[in-house]
């Protein structure tokens, strides 16, 4: 099985947002739109949301193909993303692994609190 | 959504100037994104202005290309060295590290030139001499090439304004700037020539010197007219300087060790010359479909023989402007040793981009076979 690509953690949030929107309606407005909302209340920038997809695509986890274009976008095609089997897998790892810190965090926090509530 | 709403729209001359700005590449989704999003004209242009950079350092990620910039680095830090010790008597040493500020223009504009480049492919034209010549990749080479010049002039007027003593003189300005038209320019065409994958290539040739024994073990037919070997230009442009700076030295020489540096730049220039020349004798002609060596096995081995003597050439080019630089001394950005660790290795990333362009064609054409 091939070596799955590392993910940062904006990379998570715009794979989220691809999966979330299907293969027919993700594009960069409206991956944009569902970035805002994963990541509020920090604001996302349209052009970090580009440059994220480039890299994606790069890293062969999302492929992209034009549509026809449509009078609301000026004659203008839209660019729509489709996530791969390998970007489907680099989220799964890395949903794991925010799993695993998280079951860590709690575990160590709620040693803590106990300890905490038995101190006073 | 009412009619109003659908009508709103930015102003025509707003949205030309945006899409301007934006990479062909991503210019058509871009735009129509910003479109969809449109409001008002100010909340219009602050987001351009916000995703102008973004897309533009993305497309620079991507179209960047590290054995092209090196091999560029290593012909201006050359013709910087030469052009700014021509000039030695008007212009201080302790001013020379002021030559980088053309160096970093002219990289910095080609650099960002490159991600201003449409990711479709030029039509490829066969047959015809003139057609090949004035193919998109030299028009655009050249058109690059003139952009960064521009800048570096208008660069080093502002540093006249603002450090009077710094800026290069202009006999050594004006050149540097011819040496870079040919230099650069013959070295980008014969880059995107060798170095662009086969579905994108722009059907320049690279042309085996061995034409007629080629054609004979493949059968294909020699077109009529004789056609130039972009290849062999640029070996030629690369080695020319060479010559009048080795008999320059030759003549100014005061000890030994200087008459055979110079010697050798001399000799050096001289086989890449004549054996350049003899490329353009036995060149096959450009952008025929006939001669495409992706399309017959015999031709591209040929090829790659030719090919295989491209190292020798090279270092022997890359060693005499070390001498020459040598000669010259430490001078800035063109510290010899410097270009020296540089140059080897800008071959040895040419050797290997070499060996896997041709490895992908002999692939392909077995899995055709």
């Amino acid at each position: 099985m091939p070596a799955t690509a590392s993910l940062g953690q904006f990379e998570q949030v715009v794979l989220a947002a691809i999966l979330s929107l299907g293969d027919e309606n993700a594009y960069g407005v409206t991956i944009h739109a569902r970035v805002l909302a994963l990541s509020a209340p920090k604001h996302v920038s349209l052009g970090a949301v580009y440059v994220t997809l480039d890299r994606l695509e790069d890293k062969k986890l999302v492929t992209s193909s034009l549509s026809s274009p449509t009078a609301e976008r000026g004659g203008r095609a839209k660019r729509c993303y489709r996530l791969e089997a390998a970007g489907e897998r680099a989220l799964e790892e890395s949903l794991d692994a925010a799993r695993r810190v998280s079951d860590a965090v709690a575990r160590a926090w709620g040693r803590r609190r106990w300890k905490h509530a038995h101190q006073h | 959504m009412g009619p109003a709403q659908m009508e709103a729209r930015p102003p025509a001359l707003v949205e030309a100037i945006v899409a301007r700005l934006i990479p062909p590449a991503c210019r058509e989704h871009v735009m129509g994104d910003l479109r969809e999003r449109y409001s008002s004209v100010p909340a219009y242009l602050v987001e351009a202005a916000t995703v102008v950079p973004h897309v533009v350092a993305s497309r620079v990620r991507r179209s960047f290309d590290g054995g092209l910039v090196l091999f560029e680095y290593i012909g201006l830090s050359t013709i910087f060295n030469t052009s700014t010790r021509a000039s030695a008597a008007v212009w201080p040493r302790t001013t020379a590290g002021w030559a980088g500020v053309p160096l970093a223009v002219v990289l910095g504009v080609l650099i960002l030139c490159d991600a201003y480049v449409p990711v479709e492919p030029a039509p490829v034209r066969d047959g015809a001499r003139l057609d090949a010549l004035f193919d998109s990749s030299l028009i655009r080479a050249v058109r690059h090439v003139l952009l960064a010049l521009a800048c570096v002039w208008l660069a080093e007027w502002v540093v006249g304004l603002t450090v009077p003593t710094a800026h290069v003189p202009a006999p050594a300005l004006i050149e540097m700037s011819g040496a870079i038209f040919l230099m650069v320019g013959a070295m980008r065409t014969a880059w995107w020539t060798m170095f662009t994958p086969g579905s994108r290539a722009m059907g320049w040739p690279v042309v085996p010197l061995n034409w007629p024994a080629v054609t004979s073990a493949s059968g294909a037919k020699r077109p009529g007219f004789p056609t130039w070997n972009l290849g062999e230009i640029v070996w030629m442009l690369l080695a020319a300087p060479l010559a009048p700076a080795g008999w320059r030295g030759l003549v100014a020489a005061r000890t030994p060790a200087e008459s055979l540096t110079a010697a050798v730049i001399l000799a050096a220039a001289g086989f890449v010359i004549y054996s350049a020349c003899r490329g353009l004798v036995l060149s096959a002609p450009a952008g025929s479909t006939a001669v495409r060596p992706s399309s017959n096995r015999a031709l591209l081995e040929a090829r790659l023989r030719t090919l295989s003597r491209w190292p020798l050439r090279a270092v022997l080019v890359v060693g005499a402007y070390w001498c020459d630089a040598f000669l010259s001394g430490l001078h800035g950005l063109a510290d010899p040793a410097l270009i020296g660790a540089l140059s080897a290795v800008a071959v040895h990333v040419m050797g290997q981009r070499i060996a896997k362009n041709f490895q992908q064609e002999l692939d392909t054409i077995d899995q055709d076979a």
